[in-house]
């Protein structure tokens, strides 16, 4: 975000549309005369006005938020030449610009370019697009909510995770579900302490996004138990992948219990379809759930307490004394 | 009797809540600053030891978190690090239980030197054990996450110290939220919503759990830092002042038998109880009403007369708490008529009798008022 040279490019922008907004007005002043008050269209002044400053308020967005770039530069420099015509459009309600033939000529002209400038930056942009919806494919299959996304793994959340699985069921096409949750992650936390268990998880969603074929999806449920979404699997797939997954985990020191499930596809009442494909999905995730609180139950009393994690007696006693 | 905590006392420990939640936000890299915005905590305070804060200022505290904070699950985050965080008699305690129903009774007697926020109930049914929550210090604007917070507290703790997950089942009094998956994840799948009151209920066999830790605390107790530690609190009031809990638990017994073979958890119930006693407050303004009504249904002039302050006052204070005298009695009957329901030798007409009521009908219309069902329908929720 704070690059030096995006606060470079910032700087730029705004001293330059501050130099222009004063630099101009100085500049009629001393060249023509101002219209009187009763000459002045004030509606016209008002719209103009609005228009010049939403103008401004686009670019700020544009400047603030985009990557820099070929992209960019388009956008920024289509803007801003958009908003220069704007203002020097709202200038001739004031200033009886007519004695003057250069500003008459040239007040026609950024506007036009302005546009054309921002629409060939638009068309770009849509390109580039594609390629960044393919790059976070497994991670939100071209359906784009920003404010369902997990701000310490920027996976998807849960909710976001039941909207692709209403969508997937209404389509009546097979897929399988997985859960994977990680294993004594407290006591990970405690003896590694918080930031070092929150960037195991970013680095797991990381790890997971990328082990994922194309078409699947991955979502952090809560906590530290993903869910993936698995599309077009049939059985062995299925079973592989977890399978898989369990031994990846290794990689990052910990263990984690896998489940997984492959509802048989249903063909959906077209009227019910909507509110069934929600009952459904919340049924397939709390059978997930359920399927995992047994999983960890069942290992619980195979073995109590895991090798990897010696540490804790001994640190919590010492915490204790 | 001990004042009651009101909106405005300095009364909760910053060290329980707030000092988490601010190492939490720096951690998160989200602006430190604006949560203290407005609550007159600065974050130099933090860092003293016995720093108090109102009911107020952790209102407000609140509604700046959860306003920053990007997803749901701020308190289950506070609840992980909750044991983690921290230290004193409870927490000295809780590892020296022996098993799961000691630790939940521990918590249930002592939860103002963690939890200052809750009121806890305890009934013991035929097969479980039930807790009620109720919140006390006017935090009932924040009900769902205070609920979130310390049932996610719990079951990290019994994570923790039994080495398994927590299995119980657990109703809340609001609808299914939006961040049901962290229920899920946290609280197991025996979960019911909009139910009347906040229930926590674990079978009495799982409470016979032996704690990891019970061997080890042994040792620990048994070396002298414990007695040093709880003289060092011992210098307030005497034990024989009066002890406003419901119930009087196998503790306070026990502790008169000092060589009874449970000595070293008595001297943990012992610190925690003198830590209690070392305390300003004791109970919150609404939570202590609510023990007197779960005595005798009063009106608000008599609660008033027994609090010795005038009835515009008291109805000022629970104001200030967002609260009416009238929803704590309807709040206390609704509980009473839960146990009642029960106890099998019951019905509508002595229920009725019992908490003041004219007649059996009048009773059900109440009881319908305050959960939309009919008596019958919560017939042995606790049982």
């Amino acid at each position: 975000m704070d690059t030096p040279a995006k606060s470079l490019r910032l700087a730029c922008v705004y001293g330059l549309s501050l130099v222009i907004l004063f630099i101009v007005p100085l500049f009629l002043w001393q060249s023509t005369t101002a219209k009187t008050i009763a000459e002045v269209d004030w509606l016209d002044v008002a719209t103009e006005g609005a228009l010049f400053a939403l103008g401004m308020c686009w670019l700020m967005v544009i400047v603030s938020v985009r990557p820099s770039g070929r992209v960019t530069n388009l956008l920024i420099a289509g803007l801003s030449s958009y908003c220069l015509g704007c203002y020097l459009d709202l200038l001739d309600e004031i200033f009886i610009v007519k004695t003057l033939p250069v500003y008459n000529g040239f007040e026609k002209m950024p506007t036009p370019v302005g546009l054309l400038l921002l629409t060939c930056g638009l068309w770009l942009w849509r390109d580039e697009q594609t390629v960044v919806n393919r790059q976070l494919q497994t991670r939100e299959q071209f359906h784009r909510e920003h404010q369902l996304t997990d701000s310490l793994t920027l996976l998807n959340d849960a909710k976001a995770f039941e909207h692709h699985l209403v969508k997937q069921l209404s389509q009546n096409q097979a897929f399988g579900l997985i859960m994977l949750d990680v294993d004594y992650f407290h006591q990970y936390n405690k003896i590694q302490g918080v930031e070092e268990g929150d960037r195991l998880l970013s680095q797991l969603a990381l790890w997971l996004s990328s082990a994922l074929r194309n078409q699947d999806l991955v979502c952090r449920y809560a906590g530290d138990r993903f869910v993936i979404l698995l599309r077009g699997a049939i059985p062995p797939l299925v079973s592989v992948m977890a399978e898989q997954l369990q031994q990846g985990v290794k990689d990052f020191g910990c263990h984690a219990s896998v489940v997984w499930t492959l509802p048989s596809p249903k063909v959906l009442d077209r009227q019910a379809n909507k509110f069934s494909a929600k009952n459904e999905a919340a049924a397939l995730l709390q059978l997930l759930n359920q399927k995992m609180s047994q999983q960890k139950e069942n290992r619980r009393s195979a073995a109590t307490v895991p090798t990897t994690f010696n540490g804790l007696n001994q640190s919590t006693l010492s915490e204790l004394n | 009797m001990r004042a009651l905590a009101t909106w405005q006392d300095k009364c909760i420990d910053s060290q329980l809540l707030v000092a988490s939640l601010v190492g939490l936000f720096k951690q998160r890299e989200l602006d430190g600053d604006k949560l203290l915005r407005g609550t007159g905590i600065f974050a130099a305070d933090i860092r003293k030891p016995d720093h108090l804060i109102s009911p107020k200022q952790l209102a407000r505290l609140l509604d700046n978190a959860l306003a920053q904070w990007p997803s749901g699950d701020l308190s289950f985050l506070l609840g992980q690090l909750w044991l983690p965080s921290q230290s004193g008699a409870l927490t000295a305690g809780l590892f020296c239980a022996r098993d799961l129903k000691e630790l939940t009774h521990f918590w249930h007697k002592y939860h103002w030197l963690t939890q200052p926020w809750l009121q806890t109930w305890r009934w013991q049914g035929e097969q479980e054990w039930h807790f009620l929550l109720s919140l006390d210090l006017g935090m009932q604007r924040h009900k769902q996450f205070f609920i979130e917070l310390s049932l996610s507290s719990l079951t990290a703790c019994c994570k923790q110290l039994l080495g398994q997950a927590w299995r119980g089942s657990i109703c809340f009094p609001y609808s299914a939220p939006d961040n049901l998956a962290h229920y899920y994840k946290y609280f197991g799948m025996d979960l019911r919503f909009d139910a009347p009151l906040c229930r926590i209920s674990m079978a009495k066999t799982l409470l016979r759990q032996p704690s990891l830790f019970a061997s080890q605390s042994l040792v620990y107790s048994q070396s002298d830092n414990v007695d040093t530690h709880c003289a060092g609190d011992a210098r307030l009031p005497s034990p024989s002042q009066t002890f406003t809990h419901l119930e009087a638990t196998s503790f306070d017994q026990d502790i008169q038998h000092p060589r009874s073979p449970l000595r070293p958890q008595l001297n943990m119930a012992k610190g925690a109880r003198q830590a209690l006693l070392a305390q300003e407050f004791r109970l919150g303004l609404a939570a202590g009403i609510r023990l007197k009504l779960m005595r005798r249904t009063l009106s608000l002039p008599e609660m008033a007369q027994l609090l010795e302050m005038s009835p515009a006052t008291l109805k000022r204070r629970l104001g200030e708490m967002g609260l009416t005298y009238g929803q704590l009695v309807d709040e206390s009957r609704l509980i009473r008529a839960l146990y009642y329901l029960a106890e099998p030798e019951q019905d509508a007409q002595s229920i009725a009798t019992s908490l003041s009521f004219s007649d059996a009908s009048n009773f059900r219309r109440s009881f319908k008022r305050w959960t939309g069902q009919l008596p019958g329908y919560f017939r042995y929720w606790l049982a």
